[in-house]
């Protein structure tokens, strides 16, 4: 894995950031609605 | 005849999908219903099936060929599609949902409530606009599709498709399209995943790595095809591996698969698709109407969940699959691409995919998959745009006291005369390439909703008069910057025309709408919407 062609390590980059970024602005919303 | 097994599978995928449009033809019995599900789907479904609105053709079909022909350069249409998903549930998402309204005109009027026949006019326009030309590569892909498994001609493939998805449409209303659409990308991600992992061990004896190293030595087929010498060695080959390296051997300086640049235009024509796709998911409304089918918005955040983590496995996924499929079908691409047949070495190459490693039984559910992409993907953009037509144009301006009835039968009358103009556009536009009508459409989207939307929710200074006048003058210069690209003008304007209008249309759309905000007044309801939209 550690050897992958950086173009695939940086479309993969993008899709976790998009991921994790999506995680926790839905857990930001959660809990600005239980407060 | 000659693919009888898997014609069976995708006749039994649309039987399955029919089957669900009769089963919830009861639930079509109030607009609510008809329009969201009565906002009562589970996250669950709601998910999956925003899972397979969002995974259409273009994404099935055509970014694991734009892998397989152009290497690594083809996934950031991928990476496009993802990251602009991530951007409206970051922007839109949660205010629209709050605000509680069913279509994007709904929104606008609930902050204005001056000019709403104007506003509902333009906004009616733009989403006719937007669905028939979305519907158009729907239909053209399942054109191709059809064309592979039953050498049928264009034309009774087309009518077929499209009375198929109005039929969905008409029978099923939202919640059966849902249902669909949830089974559907379920089929879509399953194949997908299932090409990968019998993929690698079929081709790289179970070693992903093989994937890896075979990329760094291909050649992107649309490359090689330029050199004669190259495709000749290819031909002559016995095996796809063999091509590969017989390809190598000959243009042993030329990019890899895995190298950036191969496929990229010129700056102008690049630029013009990346605002498309970043701001394009903002204003498409049969994307936007799915955050109204669940009843509330804790529940729309969950149906994100389930969403943004299917696409992501998804997007990462068919990078790989589409640079098996290069290696896979390495001589058949080239041979298809020197014989003129584009279009169809671009649209279908996963089909052939699981022609090559499963035989007839992996090509039926691909293809039912691909069929289910394009119906669920056709279904969810006809539901929108007769929402609009019947709840903005008939119930908004036509005739404002009207029934529940007589709205769902303008609604169901609309579905079918839209299939009618998305057919007749498939028949013109044939010989247009699916991905690029694809990015028009995003393009026609950035340039209308996109702007006034997102400026609505997190702008108070934007007036009444400047929702209309920057809706209107996106509409009017991506559709003609889109019709001068059908139309083979070369210029427009004194302007190039370039594969997407966005270049020009978002910036004119974004100009007019501030500069009119600055010259006008009417802000609206601005502090009780507000209020509403961030739930303060």
């Amino acid at each position: 894995v550690a050897v992958m062609p950086i173009a695939i390590w940086g479309g993969l980059v993008v899709i976790i950031s998009g991921v994790i970024i999506t995680r926790l602005y839905l857990n930001k919303m959660d809990s600005e609605e239980n407060e | 005849m000659e693919n009888l097994v898997a014609l069976i599978i995708v006749g039994l995928g649309i039987g399955l999908s029919i089957w669900i449009s009769f089963y919830h033809r009861a639930s079509t019995g109030s607009t609510a219903n008809f329009y969201v599900a009565g906002g009562g789907l589970s996250p669950r479904v709601n998910g999956l099936a925003m899972l397979g609105d969002y995974a259409s053709a273009a994404s099935f079909l055509g970014v694991a060929g734009a892998v397989a022909l152009q290497g690594v350069d083809g996934w950031w249409l991928a990476i496009g599609f993802f990251a602009a998903w991530v951007v409206v549930l970051l922007t839109i998402a949660s205010p629209l949902k709050n605000v509680g309204k069913f279509t994007a005109a709904d929104v606008l009027n609930a902050r204005f409530t001056e000019h709403t026949k104007k506003i509902r006019t333009v906004a009616m326009f733009s989403t006719l606009a937007l669905c028939v030309m979305y519907l158009v590569p729907q239909i053209v892909g399942a054109g191709y599709l059809f064309g592979l498994l039953l050498g049928w001609d264009y034309l009774p493939t087309v009518l077929v498709t499209g009375s198929l998805m109005a039929l969905f449409v008409i029978v099923g209303g939202m919640k059966g399209t849902s249902y669909n659409q949830a089974i559907q990308g379920s089929i879509l991600f399953g194949a997908m995943l299932f090409l990968l992992i019998y993929g690698v061990i079929h081709l790289f004896g179970g070693n992903p790595g093989g994937v890896i190293t075979a990329a760094e030595t291909m050649v992107p087929v649309k490359l090689a095809a330029g050199n004669a010498q190259a495709v000749t060695a290819a031909a002559a080959a016995a095996s796809p591996g063999a091509a590969v390296d017989a390809v190598r051997a000959i243009m042993s300086d030329a990019p890899s698969a895995v190298t950036p640049g191969v496929g990229l235009r010129d700056f102008a024509n690049q630029s013009s698709l990346v605002i498309a796709l970043f701001l394009g998911v903002l204003g498409l409304p049969h994307i936007l109407i799915k955050f109204y089918t669940v009843s509330n918005a804790s529940d729309a955040r969950k149906s994100a969940e389930i969403t943004i983590w299917g696409l992501a496995v998804f997007y990462a996924a068919i990078f790989f699959v589409g640079l098996i499929a290069m290696y896979a079908l390495y001589p058949d691409l080239l041979k298809m691409i020197v014989h003129g047949e584009v279009g169809k070495a671009k649209n279908m190459t996963m089909p052939m995919l699981g022609d090559v490693l499963g035989g007839q039984v992996l090509l039926g559910v691909i293809a039912a998959g691909a069929m289910a992409a394009m119906l669920s993907t056709s279904a969810g953009l006809l539901i929108s745009a007769t929402s609009s037509l019947s709840h903005d144009l008939y119930k908004g301006v036509i005739n404002p006291n009207s029934t529940d009835v007589q709205e769902l039968r303008f609604a169901k009358m609309g579905a079918f005369f839209l299939a009618i103009i998305a057919i007749a556009m498939s028949v013109w536009l044939k010989n247009e390439n699916v991905a690029m009508l694809v990015g028009m459409c995003f393009g026609i989207a950035a340039s209308t909703f996109a702007p006034v939307l997102v400026l609505t929710v997190w702008w108070k200074g934007l007036t009444s008069q400047a929702v209309v006048w920057g809706m209107a003058s996106g509409l009017v210069f991506s559709l003609l910057f889109t019709f001068s690209k059908f139309f083979g003008l070369k210029t427009m304007l004194g302007l190039d025309v370039l594969v997407n209008p966005a270049l020009y249309s978002v910036p004119i759309a974004i100009l007019v709408t501030v500069v009119v905000s600055m010259m006008t007044s009417d802000c609206g309801d601005t502090e009780e919407f507000m209020a509403k939209a961030h739930g303060k």
